[in-house]
């Protein structure tokens, strides 16, 4: 029989992503409007063994790839580090090997708006790393191997260097010049890493859902919104099931954001803006203003200042909630996206 | 040190991965396992406890979200702590108070020959709580996730301590209504 200690610890169940948003607000006191962006700054992981305190820079046209050394508890660990020169790119892309050796297969990835990664194996467990991320400032690392050989390549175009480290791995780090993306590719083992890193490209501009997201978006379907010009697609994510949800998210060149939210109604409008009304959102005191988006009853809500938040509705022929959150957008504006609202075949 | 290169650390069996661990997160998970344990020193036994389960899962985890996986650790090692010592009825802080505000989600149709597993139990829980509006989900996970002291709560969100309790309140009623349609009580 269930009890409450047993349902205590099963909340271990709620979304890593949820539990560290709520994390981020209590533990740090960071309260913010909109929940936190979703864009974490991410190291990347490097092996480098370099003569300390040496430094030389390759300088792209976007990020500069530099050696350096990081010093922890009296040692040394030398580190290669992407620094941002110039404005970062407004999308991180999606890129993937071109060339994946015979019997190699994707294992293991994640995307995370200005990081991601990719890791191919074989059978005999066999890996090749593939990860990219925006520079958003100086990210550096390293680990615990000593290197044999470093050597100067150019990779697509864009300068890069190669470590042969004594583990056995080889790592290559470079930047996608003309997209000041920071890349790096490591792979064990008897492969010509820098064939591999030279047949790394953008295959699209956002990651394809998890499998979960996409049972939802089978479920709920997918929807759109007409969002304005300059927003690019960071990911879509979302849960299957009778509480099911999608999520998108956008971003524009300022790093304002802009979410799509939808599913199925679960009570009336009156019901699910009552929360609002009733002053406890984070919002604090919101006006909400009846709006008709393509013939279905909403609400727009703002502030004393006039300031557009969010917009919701109800489809009812879909039975479908939607709610539109925005950083930057005018009431025009986001009366406009959600009047744009269409679903996908 | 950013999470993926603590990460990284881990994978590698650096030793480093430890002290970088407590170094970013030590603070974090010091606050869970305090709002779960009875005494100072049992919460810093969960939190010692947590890097090295950590170490013991990574590889090979590879966690997407690093602060969340060494709370969960935290967390379970605390709860089983003070379950171990019988001390949820005897002074557990917050927790005792939780699992009091919990025993009526779970109370009524119960059968008492059905025995709920844990696993299909946490992925309802994460389906019930990724359909919360927001504020609603900020306040049930700061509750029943962290533990956290409902004055705390308010106090984090800017709401009032009467408001945040309403808010609970109205939290629990609807996932009563929604472990009985899942027939989970």
């Amino acid at each position: 029989m269930l009890n409450s200690f047993t349902l205590l610890q099963a909340m271990n169940g709620i979304a890593a992503r949820d539990v560290a948003a709520a994390g981020r607000l209590y533990i740090s006191g960071d309260a913010k409007k909109h929940g936190g962006k979703r864009l974490f700054a991410l190291a990347l992981a490097a092996a480098l063994l370099l003569g300390l305190g040496t430094a030389a820079y390759a300088v792209s046209r976007r990020i500069a790839l530099k050696d350096g050394a990081f010093i922890f508890d009296g040692e040394s660990y030398p580190t290669v580090s992407f620094e941002k020169t110039d404005s970062e790119p407004l999308r991180l892309g999606v890129w993937d090997l071109g060339e994946i050796p015979a019997g190699f297969s994707a294992v293991k990835s994640y995307y995370r708006g200005s990081e991601a990664r990719t890791d191919y194996q074989n059978d005999k467990g066999e890996t090749i790393m593939l990860l990219y991320q925006k520079p958003t400032g100086q990210v550096d690392s390293f680990i615990n191997a000593a290197i044999a050989s470093k050597s100067e390549v150019e990779i697509n175009g864009g300068e890069g260097v190669v470590y042969v480290a004594e583990d056995g791995w080889t790592h290559v780090f470079w930047t996608a010049a003309e997209r000041g993306i920071a890349m790096r590719l490591s792979v064990k083992g008897d492969y010509d890493a820098v064939k591999l890193a030279q047949s790394v490209h953008e295959t699209g501009t956002a990651p394809r859902p998890d499998e979960e997201t996409l049972l939802a978006l089978h479920e709920l379907g997918s929807w759109q919104a007409d969002v304005p010009t300059g927003y690019e697609e960071l990911i879509s994510y979302g849960v299957a099931g009778d509480y099911g949800y999608i999520y998108r998210i956008y971003e524009n060149a300022a790093a304002q954001e802009l979410e799509v939210y939808y599913e199925r109604s679960v009570s009336d409008l009156e019901g699910y803006v009552a929360y609002y009304r009733s002053g406890n959102s984070s919002y604090g005191a919101i006006s909400l203003n009846a709006v008709t988006v393509n013939d279905c009853d909403g609400w727009l809500a703002t502030s004393g200042d006039g300031e557009a938040h969010f917009i919701v509705w109800q489809n009812s022929e879909y039975n479908m909630t939607f709610r539109i959150t925005a950083d930057a957008l005018t009431s025009e504006e986001l009366l406009r996206a959600a009047q744009g609202t269409y679903l996908c075949e | 040190m950013e999470d993926s290169a603590i990460i990284e650390l881990y994978w590698q069996r650096s030793d480093t991965a430890i002290s970088e661990s407590e170094r970013k997160y030590g603070r974090y998970c010091r606050k869970i396992a305090r709002n779960i344990c009875t005494t100072p020193e049992d919460a810093e036994e969960c939190v010692n406890d947590t890097w090295l389960k950590a170490w013991n899962l990574m590889p090979d985890k590879r966690p997407t979200v690093l602060s969340a996986f060494l709370g969960s650790i935290t967390r379970s090692v605390a709860l089983n702590l003070i379950k171990a010592q019988n001390r949820l009825k005897r002074g557990g802080g917050e927790t005792t108070l939780a699992l009091d505000e919990l025993a009526e989600c779970v109370a009524g149709r119960a059968d008492p020959q059905r025995e709920v597993e844990e696993r299909e139990l946490a992925r309802a829980l994460g389906r019930f709580v990724g359909a919360l509006p927001r504020e609603e989900k900020q306040v049930f996970i700061l509750r029943y996730w962290y533990l956290a002291p409902v004055e705390e709560i308010a106090k984090t969100l800017g709401f009032s301590t009467s408001k945040t309790k309403s808010m609970l309140h109205r939290t629990r009623k609807k996932l009563k209504t929604f472990l009985e349609k899942e027939e989970l009580c």
